[in-house]
């Protein structure tokens, strides 16, 4: 890869993703008016009175923050997960991290009646913390898997990752079960992934997860580099390997926790866009890591806007990333190289 | 100056509790190649991966210029110490110049990215290694004997004082597997200490300054230079099976080989 090159695909990466940014924000249920919101903001109109500045600052601009950092945070994870178990169809929607997640904010939601009261309980067991522990332990009993054997094919991985996902999704079915009928709605629109968030505070927890924790991710991308001749190589280079597996694991689950636990558990991004990243930029984080980012992100605002303009209603974005992904994923499953993996 | 790695009194048990070393003590140091022999299972990786503090020994110590190796952060001890695996399995296609300027990995900053010398050093290893026409090819494609080169040239990239290397010719043809010796030779005269793991008895005495014998006990049988420690009687004692010593061809050194039909 010639640096013009590099150069030239990071700025091809940075003005698609500008344009499906722009296009999320004026694209919707109904076509925004700039002239009018300019209007509002100029006449100085509160924001009750002014209903177009109110879709642009307190529905379009957040729920396009939130698809980005979603999309960029899981596709991150992605690269991480596939760099660390030398898997290209490890994820963390292929793992179950995403299902456990999904799991432990569902536990969060019933638990919420019993534990409103006291409010370090609250804390303890709000939406957030819960999605972590619960992919934080999914991660760690794959990892013991994989660990186990120093050979472990992707099909034990995946049928280790695919398995504790079901298990998950029975723990929902149950807490389904359990729940009161008229909340059901609302849980299930949830498990269906959304980034329909309204203000900021979702947008804010989010950027306050994703960030931090895709650059520590980021960070690594020299010492997943150094992953590809396997763990012994890596050692003798000076990678600690403890080391990096362990901020990999707690990472990719706190990662992949948050956005779950805001925006539900949108799958296959976190596979497809490595991959299709790697056909352009060949196996090195150092640039496949950022241009995943910035092309997760791009990915899931393009899904969120055939989510509200091309299909009816306001269809879930889980629903289209899967309908995506999925066929991806059989594509590479069936085809016995992963184009450059070595598997 | 000088390097070098002193083992003192080195003990490894795998987890199961099986003991694979047992009291071995020795020294490698630059400018000379030590060849780590002995049969099947006696603990000559583990020894290796000892000596570069891959594994932690259960008891004993190990010494990189007079200090524990602990004392050593993973970087600072791999731009002293480079280590070569028996065999590689890269997950994803790289090509060769890419495989050598990950070498390089100890000598970079956090965002990792090579600068012009880095970038001149790879070259340089490239050429040393004979490997400069190969460098846009992927390695997946390469020959075992190409394969063994570029990895060593990756290893060269690193910059270590002291080169350990893991039966780095079990794939390789004789004359393959002499040019590789041969060219752990050269490296030895420019001063690098190269300590190499090997099944081939007599490319080691071939080729090697010093011979660390490990027994069938996983105790260190003997170690010297190689008409020293390449004697029927000490090696029928450490391979647990007779071994007859007659003269090389060429050389007139040690040459070892088994009985016909035992004795």
């Amino acid at each position: 890869m010639t640096l013009g090159n590099t150069r030239f695909l990071l700025l091809l990466g940075l003005v698609s993703c500008a344009v499906i940014f722009t296009c999320s924000i004026f694209i919707g249920t109904e076509t925004l008016d700039l002239g009018q919101a300019w209007r509002e903001l100029r006449s100085l109109t509160p924001l009750s009175e002014a209903p177009t500045l109110s879709i642009l600052l307190m529905q379009r601009i957040p729920r396009t923050l939130a698809a980005f950092l979603a999309g960029g945070g899981l596709a991150v994870a992605g690269c991480a997960f596939q760099a660390l178990l030398r898997n290209p169809l490890a994820t963390p929607y292929t793992l179950g991290v995403a299902s456990a997640g999904a799991l432990g904010a569902w536990v969060a939601f019933l638990l919420a009646d019993v534990t409103a009261a006291i409010p370090l309980l609250a804390l303890l067991t709000s939406k957030q913390v819960m999605a972590f522990l619960f992919a934080g332990l999914d991660v760690f009993l794959v990892y013991l898997l994989a660990a186990r054997r120093i050979h472990t094919s992707p099909a034990v991985l995946l049928l280790a990752g695919v398995t504790l996902g079901m298990l998950a999704n029975a723990g929902i079915m149950f807490s389904r079960y359990l729940a009161r009928p008229d909340r059901l709605v609302n849980m299930d629109r949830w498990l269906m992934g959304g980034v329909d968030v309204l203000g900021y505070q979702p947008v804010l927890l989010l950027a306050v997860g994703v960030i931090p924790c895709a650059a520590v991710l980021l960070l690594q991308a020299a010492r997943y580099d150094q992953f590809a001749f396997g763990t012994t190589l890596a050692a003798g280079r000076g990678v600690n390997i403890g080391r990096l597996q362990t901020t990999t694991f707690f990472v990719g689950s706190l990662i992949t926790a948050v956005i779950v636990s805001e925006v539900g558990p949108i799958g296959f991004v976190g596979l497809i866009i490595p991959h299709g990243v790697r056909l352009l930029t060949g196996p090195s984080h150092r640039l496949l890591m950022p241009l995943s980012i910035v092309a997760g992100g791009a990915f899931l605002c393009a899904c969120d806007i055939v989510a509200r303009r091309i299909l009816p209603g306001e269809t879930p974005i889980g629903i289209i990333t899967t309908m995506v992904g999925g066929p991806v994923f059989l594509y590479l499953l069936v085809r016995r190289r992963f184009s450059d993996w070595n598997v | 100056m000088m390097h070098r790695i002193d083992a003192e009194a080195l003990a490894y048990s795998y987890t199961s509790g099986q003991r694979v070393l047992d009291d071995v003590s020795t020294h490698v140091a630059t400018g000379e190649v030590t060849g780590i022999i002995g049969p099947n299972g006696a603990g000559k990786s583990t020894l290796l991966q000892l000596l570069c503090g891959l594994l932690s020994p259960e008891s004993g110590n190990v010494l990189l210029n007079k200090s524990p190796l602990e004392q050593y952060t993973d970087r600072e001890r791999a731009r002293l110490v480079a280590y070569m695996p028996q065999s590689v399995s890269p997950a994803f296609s790289l090509t060769v110049r890419e495989v050598v300027a990950l070498g390089r990995f100890p000598h970079l900053g956090p965002f990792g990215s090579l600068g012009t010398p880095d970038h001149e050093i790879v070259q340089d290893c490239l050429g040393q290694t004979e490997t400069s026409h190969l460098a846009t090819r992927d390695f997946l494609s390469l020959s075992g004997g190409e394969r063994q080169r570029v990895l060593l040239a990756s290893v060269l990239a690193q910059e270590p004082q002291l080169l350990l290397l893991d039966e780095p010719t079990s794939s390789l043809d004789l004359p393959h597997e002499a040019a590789f010796f041969r060219q752990l030779r050269t490296l030895s005269g420019r001063g690098l200490g190269i300590v190499v793991v090997t099944h081939d008895i007599n490319m080691a005495a071939q080729f090697c300054d010093r011979l660390v014998l490990l027994g069938k006990d996983h105790r260190l049988v003997n170690q010297g230079g190689p008409s020293e420690v390449l004697q029927a009687d000490i090696l029928t004692d450490a391979y647990g099976s007779p071994l007859l010593v007659g003269e090389h061809p060429q050389t007139g050194g040690p040459f070892v080989t088994a009985p016909v039909g035992g004795i």
